[in-house]
């Protein structure tokens, strides 16, 4: 048992070294600093939403005709949509929503594609050419493109956009991995152990995968912004959340119809997307400086 | 200004995320006009660093010079503004690059890219600037000036591309060039003709020379003066010849031993006459022959391969050190990797302790490979750098035996014992040992299902000299301590000679020479290992001249020359030479492939 | 050359069989009975089945992904379940207003975007760096839709100098003649010398060019990034130290070895302006392929979402065939 405590933090002391010394090259940029405390900010605020804002049931229940679209004021920060809902709320709570469906679609596209990458950049051969054919023929869509068709056919709903979104994001999971999994296999540490009698899985696993994260981390904290604008995208066009889920694209198109006389409408939530979206991008951006190689100042 | 570059008090440098960390302190540098001056150092010394601040071409953010003059001709050259800099870079100073490949810009042709230079440092117009650049292609000794010029660089061979640099950095009209060094990248025997260039162009144009290298022999060669560098302070200075005849500080003399070919084994040179007849052939390599078929794409080329290694046969007795000598590309790695049971043979067999290994099924060849273990070159990428040292030590451990925790922990630290590491490090990561250290770990790894034999592949290239030096001995010790059998692959005469028993000199997928060490090192007979023993700088060279060069380049494994391989290049070759393969014969205690005897 | 050329369009073919056959399978995914919503909402039993053999949901799913790709190949995009009209001449009706914002905003994102990557390398971490990083980011987190209303907001709804949307006011429209000879309305007027209606164009095209244009920060950024690694290589090093200027390196020499992932880049981009039409087009009433893109969502007009899905996939893969062709000019891959 000892032994085992011992290991765990033998093992992770230079972990936490790394740990730190990239918390202190991400400060060292305010830009950064100032995104990664945000977007701690936002994590809290989506667990703790449902507790601390100020109209909890204009989310999905309560409505209030005769209070419709109210600018902004101490009351309601943000105004009111057409049923009379705090805007501010809303807004609030769709933290929330966007957030966990964004990390639930990145989970799942880099879990299914890191697999498939691994598989096809470990293995080789025909299965390699295979999934590299597929993942082609998904990655010959423009972005987004795929995600729009695939939810119109599936039937517009949040759970469906999520599902468009794994399918039409995992490729680019499958490739970055692959790469990082066939320059790995050419290292001479996987020729020792296949020298040593190494059965390949284990190979596979233990040495390959965990030399091929990093890339991959980069891209899927890099992906999240770009994850929750798609998923605002679909729900602006009607093939995401549905009215009343307080999605924030789904508020923007809404907010379209009024948008003249209650200008608040369309503008708060997309502001929210902006906000989100920008400080999970400059998070990925810094990164993205601090680990790829080809651009660390060595 | 007797001095024509003058270097005093210069420190630089390197700005990291863990505060500022001086990579250059140099006190004094002086280099005579007209002269060659060398300087030596291991890599991460300083040397390159160095190349470049002379020319204010070192990135600046990570890089700040703290203090210290810079006199080119007389003026400072840290005090100029970057105009200024423009006009003397190229006019008055130029670089020739140790990577030829990375230093021609791909996309260009050679010959553009040579009359860019002409036109802007000599102002001359296109058709002269041309005549001037297939003048220089022909003084650089290259054949077909005008076919050259329309080339990418990717299309020329690595001699080739190196001679245009140099050509390159001659049309500027410069008369002070460094060279960092050029040969690091071209085989042996190329390394000859490049020299022998560099020493005669440099006497023509009468330009003043500083060439780097981490090669001791080689720069004692070729260069008036030199001095030592090690962790950026010049530890040594002086003429070439008392440098090597009289060194004082004890880096230096552990530099010059490892350029020393000629370091016999004193110990056990003489075995028991008993025991070296009953010691029995630990592996035998009969006929074999590796081919592998090149892809096109979709499907692989018919009847087209690469004939990596071709019937080669050769044994080796318990206890022995075989030594594998040859240039790149001459089958020595495809050859370990057989004999590692990595690929199976095109044809032929492998016989280990007395079992055809490639008749072995999964289970039995998989515990077959208890026995044979392999060291790489590369001490970093050679470990899983997210693994743990008890972990990438114990991986054998893991595959071939069932231990409990603690009876797995405690093998490992043994082991790191035996290798002279510290056994409470074992719960550390790769990257926190110096390059030594981790072909220790190497090592320990390699030994730690008790093989039978251990392959070294360029064991000691990739790690400074002084642990050098303590990694074959710590090998010799092993040895004797496990009765271990060794095959050491090198390119440096120096470790094969101070290893191994019997050596094996290879050529384009063929053995030309296999004998006794001492043999063939006193006397070689293979105009080819002839030629590559001559061609390596070594304390005997005393100049340029001495050095040996063999013609033309080495030829592609896809279409090797029939009969003898290394006819085309052969200063003896004869007629029968051409058409048919010389067998090996036994002359004076080794076998030889050549028509010559 | 030309074999890689004949390679790379043989690939393309297998790759666009694969996408028909994906949009094939989406089409075929779609919950409830295409033939209900062919024949409408008030269809009796026997029209809903008569509906059914028309579009030939009776034959098996391999026969019908033949008839399908056959269809595609001549053309016939099917027919859209609300207009009945063939969805391929809908795409031609508005694909010239698409064409016309897509070509306008590319260009302008290259031409801007290249020149800041270019001068961001060169002051690598000076301010213009930092601002350039800073507005690359902040376009491309910018939601288009949003972009496009709050830019009508301001120039329209506050300041009121530029129009709400539409390519040219009803009162030009009215008493000018349009004229369409390309589809595309500036060139058009030019070719004419309608100067009214350019004027009147111009302005209309303005707030949709400039929303769609927020892919210069990215052309920035990948320009930047691929300047820097080239920028690194040994061979910009030799050429400093023979004493070429470093303008000429920069622009001629860096620049050449950057093709590539510029061509790159650009396709890249033209597939992003492509679907942010269809979320920006219909707020500016944008008589294009976005506009009709989006209303056929919100009517579940199934034929004419695939048939642009396709048409856009195939552009793409159009795009990205150029783009290899271009990167094949380096002389590194002529095998």
């Amino acid at each position: 048992m000892d032994g085992i405590i011992r290991q765990i933090i033998f093992a992770a002391k230079p972990r936490l070294k790394e740990a730190r010394m990239s918390l202190y090259l991400l400060n060292r940029n305010s830009l950064t600093r100032a995104s990664l405390i945000i977007m701690i900010g936002l994590l809290i605020l989506a667990v703790v939403a449902p507790f601390v804002i100020p109209y909890p049931l204009d989310i999905m229940v309560d409505t209030d005709p005769a209070n419709s679209l109210q600018p902004p004021s101490s009351e309601h920060f943000f105004g009111t949509d057409e049923l009379g809902r705090d805007l501010f709320s809303r807004i609030l709570y769709g933290v929330r929503i966007s957030i966990t469906t964004a990390i639930v679609a990145v989970g799942f596209a880099v879990l299914i594609g890191s697999v498939l990458g691994a598989i096809a950049g470990t293995i080789g051969g025909w299965v390699d050419e295979v999934i590299m054919r597929i993942c082609d023929a998904f990655l010959s869509f423009p972005p987004l493109l795929l995600a729009i068709a695939t939810s119109a056919m599936l039937g517009p709903s949040l759970e469906n956009a999520q599902l468009s979104i794994i399918i039409s994001w995992w490729p680019w999971y499958t490739r970055l991995l692959r790469g990082q999994a066939i320059s790995v296999k050419e290292k001479p540490f996987v020729k020792a152990a296949e020298a040593i009698g190494t059965k390949k899985i284990r190979i596979m696993f233990r040495h390959i995968v965990p030399n091929c994260i990093s890339p991959i981390i980069i891209q899927a904290s890099m992906d999240m912004g770009s994850v929750i604008l798609t998923i605002a995208s679909l729900s602006f066009l009607g093939l995401g959340a549905q009215p009343p889920i307080p999605e924030w694209g789904l508020m923007v198109a809404t907010g379209k119809s009024y948008f003249m006389n209650a200008w608040w409408y369309g503008i708060f939530p997309g502001l929210a997307i902006f906000i989100a979206v920008l400080t999970f991008n400059l998070l990925g951006d810094g990164l993205r400086e601090i680990l790829d190689p080809k651009t660390r100042k060595n | 200004m007797q001095y024509y570059l003058e270097i005093r008090n210069l420190k630089i440098n390197y700005k990291t995320y863990e505060g500022s960390r001086p990579v250059l302190d140099i006190d004094e540098l002086l280099i005579e006009r007209g002269k060659t001056y060398g300087l030596v150092g291991e890599s991460g010394s300083g040397k390159t660093v160095l190349a470049l601040a002379i020319q204010r071409l070192l990135s600046m953010p990570p890089g700040e010079i703290e203090s210290g003059q810079i006199l080119l001709d007389g003026s400072d050259v840290l005090k100029k503004s970057d105009r200024e800099m423009e006009q003397i870079r190229g006019a008055k100073m130029s670089m020739i690059f140790q990577d030829p490949m990375s230093a021609l810009n791909p996309v260009f042709t050679v010959g553009m890219q040579m009359r860019k230079i002409v036109m802007e440092k000599r102002k001359l117009k296109k058709k002269e600037a041309e005549a001037a650049v297939l003048d220089m292609i022909r003084t650089v000794k290259l054949p077909d000036p005008e076919k050259i010029i329309h080339k990418y660089p990717h299309e020329l061979s690595g001699g080739q591309r190196q001679r245009i640099i140099i050509g390159m950095a001659l049309l500027c009209g410069a008369e002070f060039i460094i060279a960092d060094e050029p040969t690091r990248n071209l085989d042996v025997t190329i390394q000859a003709g490049i020299l022998k260039l560099i020493h005669e162009l440099q006497k023509k144009f009468n330009v003043t020379v500083l060439y780097i290298s981490n090669n001791l022999g080689l720069v004692s060669a070729i260069c008036d003066d030199v001095a030592i560098l090690r962790n950026g302070v010049i530890i040594e200075r002086g003429s070439a010849r008392e440098i090597m005849k009289d060194p004082k500080h004890h880096y230096t003399k552990v530099l010059i031993e490892s350029v020393t070919p000629s370091r016999g084994k004193e110990t056990s040179k003489e075995p028991p006459a008993e025991e070296a007849l009953k010691a029995e052939d630990i592996l035998t390599v009969d006929k074999l022959v590796k081919y592998f078929p090149i892809k096109n794409e979709f499907r692989s080329k018919k009847g087209v391969f690469v004939k990596a290694v071709d019937d080669v046969s050769f044994s080796i007795r318990k206890g022995e050190i075989l030594g594998i000598v040859g240039e790149s590309g001459c089958g020595k790695s495809t050859l370990v990797n057989t004999i590692l049971f990595l690929h199976p043979p095109t044809s032929g067999k492998v016989m280990f302790d007395g079992r055809d290994i490639f008749g072995l099924g999964g289970g039995a060849l998989r515990s077959a490979r208890k026995d044979v273990q392999i060291v790489f070159q590369d001490p970093f990428w050679s470990l899983n750098p997210r693994w743990l040292v008890k972990d990438i030590i114990g991986e054998p451990l893991v595959v071939h035996k069932k231990l409990s925790s603690i009876e797995y922990v405690e093998t490992v630290q043994s082991l790191m014992d035996m290798v002279g590491l510290d056994p409470a490090d074992v719960y550390k990561y790769p990257h926190e040992f110096s390059g030594g250290e981790r072909q220790r770990i190497a090592i320990a790894r390699a030994l730690s299902v008790s093989p039978k034999l251990v392959v070294l592949d360029e064991p000691t290239s990739a790690i400074d000299v002084i642990s050098q030096k303590q990694v074959l001995n710590l090998l010799e010790d092993l040895k004797h301590r496990l009765q271990l059998t060794y095959i050491i692959i090198s390119h440096d005469l120096g470790v094969v000679n101070y290893m191994a028993d019997k050596i094996i000199v290879m050529y384009l997928g063929k053995i030309v020479e296999f004998g006794s060490s001492e043999a063939i090192f006193h006397q070689p007979k293979h105009p080819y290992t002839v030629a590559l023993f001559n061609a390596i700088p070594s304390l005997k060279t005393q100049s340029v001249e001495d050095l040996a060069q063999i013609k033309g380049e080495v030829p592609s494994a896809i279409e090797p020359p029939a009969g003898c391989r290394f006819n085309p290049r052969c200063e003896q070759c004869m007629e029968i030479c051409r058409s048919v393969e010389p067998e090996a014969k036994l002359v004076d205690d080794r076998l030889v492939a050549c028509h010559l005897f | 050359m030309r074999k890689y050329i004949i390679k790379r369009i043989f690939l393309s073919m297998i790759v666009l069989f694969m996408v028909v056959l994906i949009t094939f399978v989406i089409t075929r995914a779609i919950p409830g009975d295409p033939a209900v919503k062919w024949a409408g909402p008030r269809a009796s039993v026997e029209q809903i089945e008569a509906a059914r053999l028309e579009l030939g949901l009776d034959k098996p799913y391999v026969i019908q992904f033949f008839n399908y790709a056959g269809n595609l190949l001549q053309g016939d995009l099917g027919y859209s379940y609300i207009t009945h009209r063939p969805v391929a001449d809908e795409l031609l009706e508005t694909i010239p207003a698409t064409m016309e914002l897509i070509i306008l905003s590319t260009v302008i994102s290259i031409i801007v975007g290249v020149a800041l990557g270019l001068y961001s390398a060169k002051y690598k971490d000076k301010l213009l760096d930092h601002a350039v990083r800073f507005f690359a980011i902040g376009s491309v987190s910018l939601p288009s839709f949003w972009l496009a209303l709050a830019l009508q907001l301001i120039f329209y709804g506050v300041l009121g100098i530029l129009p709400l949307g539409g390519r040219v006011s009803t009162e030009i429209s009215i008493f000018y003649q349009i004229p369409d000879i390309t589809g595309l309305l500036l060139l058009d007027c030019i070719l004419t010398g309608n100067w009214v209606v350019f004027k009147d164009a111009l302005w209309h095209i303005i707030l949709p060019v400039v929303t769609l244009s927020t892919n210069v920060g990215v052309v920035a950024r990948m320009t930047r990034s691929a300047l820097l690694e080239i920028l690194n290589e040994d061979y910009i090093t030799a050429e400093k130290s023979y004493g070429i200027h470093e303008r000429y390196i920069l622009w001629v020499y860096a620049l050449k070895n950057s093709l590539g992932p510029t061509a790159t880049v650009v396709t890249l981009t033209i597939g992003y302006t492509i679907v942010n039409t269809f979320l920006v087009e219909s707020i500016f009433s944008w008589p294009g392929i976005g506009k009709y893109v989006s209303n056929a969502v919100m009517s579940f007009d199934y034929p004419a979402i695939i048939g642009v899905t396709i048409f856009s996939a195939v552009v793409y893969l159009i795009l990205n065939l150029i783009a290899d062709i271009i990167i094949s000019l380096d002389p590194r891959v002529r095998i």
